[in-house]
């Protein structure tokens, strides 16, 4: 068979990683329009969303101090970096990691400062859903991070970069899409 | 049993994060909640303020501007103030502005204009879906300079 070529049983592995491949694709559209919505702003094009600023004081606070701080442009920054390697499938167990510390962020602004405990379980508030799927999808893809999470490790050498080359080529064979 | 090719399956993956892009976009865009007339959406509080006294004391156009920057419903502690109407410019000199989330105090000295008395006053904003919906005015008296207390 020719190697480009993958067969797909259907069977409740499948269903699976198409779960976890929408889940994926629907945080990374989130985040990508939650990123383009502040830059867009900046730069005077249209956002999907004006930059919310929170409802209860604790959340104005503390999210007008991050835009004023300028920590906002990392954030933002970060939300569009992983939200197109989560579309577009690259870098995706790295790109999962990245993002969730502000899926997390989010989660605290939602429930802890804004106290939207009343929509704690609600799939389509984002405020907590971002970070549900983001712990669903890197759960879903925990055996790239186990070796990071080696309990015993020692340091290599700068001359390890030299193996950076090959994240690019490996295929990665436990994946179909 | 399926097959496939990966790079077939790899452009309808991506087709269909782009596709949710999309949905998510025009969910969030026309979603009734915003409401996208409001001159300071999407701005800090801060900006939002400068902006509504840049055209209210250097424009002079305080009619104009108190109506597309205040909520119609807002509190306005001062409601005769002179910069919620059109008129001469209105000289006066900020001399702080504090701002913590949604608030903005602006310690300024406002200067005669329109027949009106030099007052030095303290004006606290809140903001709200990116309009003013309160204006507390606190009139006071700053210090003659040189006559600060220095202890």
């Amino acid at each position: 068979m020719n190697d480009d070529r993958i067969e797909i049983a259907l069977n409740a592995g499948t269903l699976w990683r198409a779960v976890i491949t929408l889940l994926r694709l629907f945080l990374g559209a989130w985040m990508l329009n939650s990123g383009y919505s502040y830059w867009a702003q900046e730069f005077g094009w249209p956002p999907a969303f004006p930059q919310p600023f929170g409802t209860l004081p604790a959340s104005n606070q503390m999210l007008v101090t991050m835009v004023e701080v300028g920590l906002f442009d990392f954030v933002k920054t970060v939300e569009v970096i992983g939200g197109l390697c989560l579309i577009f499938g690259v870098f995706v167990p790295a790109a999962t990691l990245l993002l969730l510390p502000v899926s997390a962020v989010v989660f605290y602004n939602a429930v802890f400062l804004n106290l939207r405990t009343d929509r704690l379980f609600s799939p389509t508030y984002m405020g907590v859903s971002c970070l549900y799927i983001n712990v669903i999808v890197a759960l879903a893809y925990v055996r790239h991070y186990l070796p990071m999470l080696a309990l015993h490790s020692a340091p290599g050498s700068l001359r390890d970069l030299a193996a950076l080359p090959t994240i690019f080529k490996q295929p990665d064979s436990n994946q179909h899409t | 049993m399926l097959t496939a090719s990966r790079a077939s399956l790899k452009a309808l993956s991506i087709g269909i994060g782009l596709l949710f892009t999309g949905a998510v976009y025009t969910t969030m865009h026309y979603n009734p909640r915003w409401d996208w007339t409001a001159p300071g959406v999407g701005k800090l509080p801060r900006d939002i303020v400068a902006e509504f006294m840049d055209r209210a004391y250097a424009q002079g156009q305080g009619g104009t501007a108190q109506r597309s920057y205040f909520t119609k419903d807002a509190a306005d502690s001062a409601p005769a103030a002179q910069d919620r109407r059109d008129g001469a410019p209105i000289p006066h000199q900020v001399r702080q502005v504090i701002a913590q989330g949604m608030t903005v105090a602006v310690i300024h000295r406002i200067g005669p204009a329109r027949g009106e008395p030099p007052q030095d006053v303290i004006d606290v904003f809140t903001i709200k879906d990116g309009r003013i919906a309160a204006r507390e005015r606190y009139p006071t008296r700053f210090a003659a300079p040189g006559q600060e207390d220095a202890s």
